[in-house]
């Protein structure tokens, strides 16, 4: 008689893992002007100006900031973007 | 900031009612028809940023992202801590990332006068500049090892006084030029013509 193959119980952390929202995060570069940062966030994410600042600021002082979360594939495809506009940006996932 | 005094850098206007857009470009889509950012360029300057924008032209057009740093810094990895869905993302990514840029700097390329003459933009034309200027200033940026400790014109002024001039010497003063462009159309682009003053950060 064949002995049953064990049944994969589903993985409760894989669950939790897949679920967890995904960010994108900007980094603090060397090079690129506050003003130009602050300009890339109202246009690429329809940010209004204040958010947009203080997410600049964000970045220049704590040297990263989360300026987008949702799916996966929407944070790479606003990955790609803000390296379009020359940003260093990433994507992971949130907590 | 040091204002140049000789290089205004652009500035805001209406257009003339008379003057078309100019062909091939986008000017139908820009957000504010009437409205064009303009800067008058030397025949010196118009040739120091042609050859700054070819050389970053071939570099995107022919460089190894793997083994050139400043096409690295262009095109980064979108995961910081995971190697294989960086390079994934990259697959599907890279090529059009790369015709943006390329076309990004021609189209800078083609707006440049030559000789003494001016730089006439639309709004969209301008929004392709700054990522252009980006662009060229992060390749620059890379070859002379700019980091947040940097003070460029100290350093600038460092390189004019060496007796024997330099390559770094000509690339700061580049650097330096391009930042003044690239704030100057920020600040243009920011002035919505109801004050002289505008709002920067």
């Amino acid at each position: 008689m064949a002995t049953p193959t064990s049944v994969r119980e589903p993985d409760v952390n894989e669950a939790a893992r897949s679920a967890r929202p995904w960010a994108t995060i900007v980094w603090d570069d060397p090079v690129n002007l506050m003003s130009y940062v602050t300009y890339v966030f109202q246009t690429l994410f329809g940010y209004e100006e204040a958010k947009a600042t203080a997410l600049m600021l964000d970045v220049h002082r704590k040297g990263k900031a989360a300026v987008s979360s949702g799916a996966r594939e929407r944070m790479e495809h606003d990955v790609t973007q803000l390296h379009a506009y020359g940003l260093w940006a990433t994507l992971q996932q949130a907590g | 900031m040091v204002v140049p005094t000789v290089f205004r850098g652009f500035h805001r206007r209406h257009q003339d009612t008379f003057t078309t857009a100019q062909p091939g470009t986008t000017a139908e889509s820009s957000v504010q028809p009437g409205v064009e950012y303009v800067a008058e360029v030397a025949s010196l300057e118009a040739d120091a940023l042609r050859q700054v924008f070819q050389q970053v032209l071939a570099l995107l057009e022919g460089g190894s992202i793997r083994s050139d740093p400043a096409l690295r810094r262009l095109f980064p990895d979108g995961y910081r801590d995971d190697q294989a869905a960086a390079d994934e993302l990259r697959r599907f990514s890279e090529a059009a990332l790369r015709t943006g840029k390329l076309a990004a700097c021609r189209q800078v390329l083609a707006d440049l006068p030559t000789g003494q003459g001016q730089i006439r933009l639309s709004a969209a034309q301008a929004q392709t500049w700054l990522i252009a200027l980006t662009d060229a200033r992060l390749v620059l940026g890379i070859r002379l090892d700019i980091n947040s400790q940097t003070d460029v014109l100290a350093q600038l002024n460092q390189e004019s006084e060496r007796e024997k001039p330099q390559p770094a010497r000509l690339l700061l003063a580049m650097y330096q030029h391009l930042t003044y462009l690239q704030e100057s159309l920020l600040e243009a682009l920011a002035d919505r013509g109801d004050s002289a003053d505008t709002g920067d950060v």
